[in-house]
């Protein structure tokens, strides 16, 4: 844009102008936390760079080339089943199973209490608030909470030993991640609950009573009329659920530090590890990078799929 | 005091019969000398309260600040065998506390009283230069110096100590302790980096050895203190050898000083439990298969947990004095080859996989990560640690039954032990006359003393050889028999991602039973190699 064209355009014209003036603070913020960032974060991979004495050399791909190698079918999947092969692959592998595990339980738990409590049912607003009250703890408060719970002398273990199955759960490198997974479950239904039951409120109550008339039952009428009005907060809830998932930092840190034996050691908390114990900032940032890439080609394969599904009437 | 008498403030009985019963035996272990004279005339009591109940510390604190207008707070420790308890000097009160969380509290509350008057006085000082009475004045941002040391309960009041004894010889300046929470190994040493590396952190800052010092000293985050050793600035002369030589780093300058070097590998063992299976005491030079013979023994006296490993960085794991004991090494001299992939490695690895197997001794999550806090609580009946062990026993009253020994050995083997220190260091991005000051006085004889009255580790000096603290805890000689045994676990400027990376997670592996030993080592050695080359 020319100047005389942005002045014609913008300056002289007032909607735009104040247009641009609501959205400048909040570009401004993007810019400075976001922006910046992420293009120094590239910038460093890029580099051998140390925290503490800053950029050591260009090293071109040689972050990405030695995080990605050996590549995971190699060695008969070794990095897949071993830490030690290539940790960075083990920690997609740990963060993998984390989505896997936590988004359908927790996106469709939230869905199931949203049912429930959209329904009348005595004391509706205390279960509410007790499935919100894990919204409104940090994530590291709950991984304590759990850590506590979960204990080799914890609650858990106190009446699993009636029945026998008393675990050391943080410890074996067989339960520890599923640990991390149920707690995130526990911590994040109620957050999918409260978006479930806005779309419920949402959707008219002239398509149950049209049902009704058809003769649908309950199901029948879960299926054709609650299910395909609550798509969009399925797709909005599912999305971010699994950029969340990708994202896992607290709950794996604070319950475990990344550990027994690398159990819980998810994409964040090795990127973590990397940046600020072992100072390693560079193949920090590259791995911080192919993490936004994963990131940004789910969302945009889960958006264009969308669309695709999309239908005008 | 003025008057000769003073009054003590405490609010429960439990705490008037303790006070009672240390000024009755005379005993205050670390009470700086001007309390000394005075502990005699102490006059106890009242209860303020007559149901007993305990007031809020700061409303008393509060109360007392109304009658003095610039209080003073000196904190002492008085100790006796098994009980600490903190007596604040407040003008002419002491004040009881009974809780390390209350003082804190409490020095908040006084941190900012005086800070408060710091600034009327200033205003008032600037008013008038404003009004050409006096010239000059000045704000009071730069006379604060910040140092940094991780949060440990069992220690804090000492710092505090040390930063009040500081600021009360200096009008100008003060001296603030910031705790920072974390293991030092871990959060600290990461929270440190964090800040050194934005160009910001404390002035000076405590650190572990083997965390920080290799990755701090290389890229020149603390201060080059030769300029000021070759200037006469910091004198070395009292220090001993090894100390300095642990100090000097590979470039050949130093960049901190030690505050505390003690070995780490001590055996501390619950004497009433050992007591409970029959087990009078641990022989002389024992070795690796009477140690298991006297853990079996426990096990099958009813003891849950006959022996703590920790499960996270700690290096008081039996690991690392037993690799050395059993002749294997690490790395080589000159920090280039890894060394571990040995028999004598293997050996010592199956040695303790096997204790675990056998429920000898416990490494896992809850009790590992915590394991001399675990060990004071009586969660097992032995562990390897310094003298800290002593004062987390302290700390939860079970000093009079917690005894020390050298660790055992390998049939054979010769004695090792990993030596542990503490330094200090001096912020490279930050240079101030006030922050030379302080660092000369924790570095100096009176400076040091506070961390062996603590516990925290023994004296990097030779004037401390014969501190009476060496006669009233003779559960230290043990500790002190390893010093020509011991060695730093310092791997060149890596230690730090050796330790956290290379051997922790295969340790890690072979504790819980996913890798063999022989794999650990194997794995250890792989990562070993990647992290050097």
């Amino acid at each position: 844009m020319s100047p005389s064209s942005f002045k014609e355009k913008v300056l002289d014209n007032d909607d735009r102008l104040y247009g641009y003036l609501f959205v400048l603070p909040d570009l401004m913020t993007f810019i400075a936390f976001l922006f910046i960032p992420v293009a120094t974060a590239f910038i460093l991979s890029l580099f051998e760079w140390s925290t503490l004495g800053g950029a050591q050399g260009w090293v071109g791909l040689d972050n990405y080339i030695n995080l990605l190698k050996p590549y995971p079918w190699e060695n008969n999947f070794a990095p897949l089943r071993s830490p030690e092969a290539n940790l960075w692959w083990y920690a997609v592998r740990n963060t993998v199973i984390y989505i896997t595990g936590v988004v359908p339980l927790a996106v469709y738990g939230g869905l199931g209490a949203a049912l429930l409590l959209d329904s009348d049912i005595p004391g509706e607003d205390i279960v509410r608030a007790m499935y919100f009250i894990p919204v409104m703890l940090s994530p590291a408060a709950i991984a304590i909470i759990w850590r506590w719970i979960l204990a080799d002398q914890g609650i858990a273990n106190e009446y699993l030993s009636l029945i026998g199955l008393s675990h050391n759960w943080a410890t074996s490198t067989a339960t520890a991640l599923p640990s991390v997974m149920l707690m995130a479950i526990w911590a994040n239904i109620g957050f999918n609950m409260i978006i479930y039951l806005s779309g419920l409120q949402n959707i008219p109550s002239e398509l149950y009573d049209a049902a009704r008339i058809d003769g649908a039952g309950t199901w029948e009428k879960f299926r054709n009329v609650t299910w395909p009005n609550l798509n969009d907060i399925t797709f909005f809830v599912i999305v971010l659920a699994i950029i969340n998932g990708f994202q896992v930092f607290a709950y794996a840190y604070v319950f475990a530090q990344g550990g027994p034996y690398n159990a819980t050691t998810t994409i964040v908390v090795y990127i973590y590890q990397r940046g600020f114990g072992a100072g390693d900032l560079g193949s920090a940032s590259a791995m911080a990078v192919m993490l936004f890439i994963f990131i940004f080609l789910f969302s945009y394969y889960q958006y264009t799929q969308r669309n695709q599904q999309e239908v005008s009437y | 005091m003025a008057g000769g008498q003073a009054a003590v403030l405490a609010w429960s009985s439990d705490a008037v019969r303790r006070l009672r019963e240390c000024v009755r035996s005379g005993r205050h272990g670390s009470g700086r000398a001007s309390l000394d004279a005075r502990v005699p005339q102490l006059r106890i009591g009242p209860r303020h309260r007559r149901d007993g109940s305990e007031p809020p510390p700061d409303s008393k604190l509060r109360r007392a600040l109304h009658r003095e207008p610039r209080p003073r707070l000196r904190l002492v420790r008085f100790a006796r065998a098994t009980t600490y308890f903190w007596i604040a000097e407040w003008g002419k009160h002491y004040i009881y506390y009974d809780q390390v969380q209350a003082i804190r509290r409490s020095m908040r509350v006084i941190n900012d009283q005086n800070k408060m008057y710091r600034r009327s006085v200033l205003g008032a000082l600037g008013a008038a230069s404003l009004a050409g009475c006096i010239g000059g004045g000045g704000g009071n941002s730069g006379n604060t110096v910040e140092v940094t040391h991780w949060e440990e309960d069992a220690e804090a009041q000492h710092r505090y100590d040390q930063m009040e004894t500081w600021s009360s010889s200096h009008e100008d300046w003060e001296a603030e302790l910031r705790l920072v929470p974390g293991d030092p190994a871990e959060e600290y040493h990461e929270s440190m980096q964090t800040e050194i590396a934005g160009g910001e952190g404390p002035d000076i800052l405590y650190l572990q050895y083997e965390a920080s010092y290799p990755s701090f000293s290389s890229e020149n985050a603390l201060q080059n203190l030769d300029s000021l050793i070759e200037e006469g600035e910091i004198n070395l002369d009292d220090y001993y050898e090894r100390s300095i030589d642990m100090y000097t780093w590979t470039d050949g300058s130093m960049y901190a000083l030690p505050a505390q070097v003690t070995p780490a590998s001590g055996f501390w063992y619950n004497t009433e439990l050992f007591e409970e299976v029959g087990i009078e005491s641990i022989p002389d030079n024992w070795t690796w298969e009477d140690f298991r013979g006297i853990l079996e023994d426990l096990k099958e006296g009813g003891v849950d947990n006959p022996y703590i490993i920790p499960f996270n960085q700690s290096i008081t794991d039996l690991f690392y004095p037993f690799i050395w004991q059993n002749g294997a090494e690490f790395v080589n001299e000159d920090y280039t080859e890894s060394r571990i992939n040995s028999s004598e490695a293997v050996e010592a690895l199956e040695f303790i996989v096997g204790l675990i197997e056998d429920d000898l001794a416990v490494a896992d999550v809850d009790i590992g990560d915590r394991y001399s806090v675990a060990f004071g609580e009586e969660l097992g009946a032995a562990t390897l640690g310094g003298p800290w062990i002593l004062d987390h026993a302290m700390n939860e009253g079970i000093a009079d039954k917690i005894g020390c020994t050298t660790p055992p050995i390998p049939e054979g083997g010769e004695q090792a032990s990993v030596l542990n220190s503490h330094g200090v260091g001096m912020n490279a991005n930050m240079e101030s006359e006030a922050q030379l000051e302080l660092f000369k006085f924790l570095t100096s004889e009176d400076g040091v003393e506070y961390h062996l009255e603590a516990l925290s580790g023994l004296s990097p000096m030779e004037t401390h050889s014969d501190h009476p603290i060496f006669e009233e805890e003779p559960r230290l000689q043990p500790i002190q028999e390893l010093i020509p045994h011991s060695n730093p676990m310092i791997f060149g400027e890596h230690t730090n991602q050796i330790v956290a990376e290379a051997l922790l997670p295969p340790r890690q592996g072979a504790y819980t039973g996913d890798l063999t030993p022989r794999e650990a080592i194997e794995s250890m050695h792989n990562s070993i190699e990647s992290i050097l080359s």
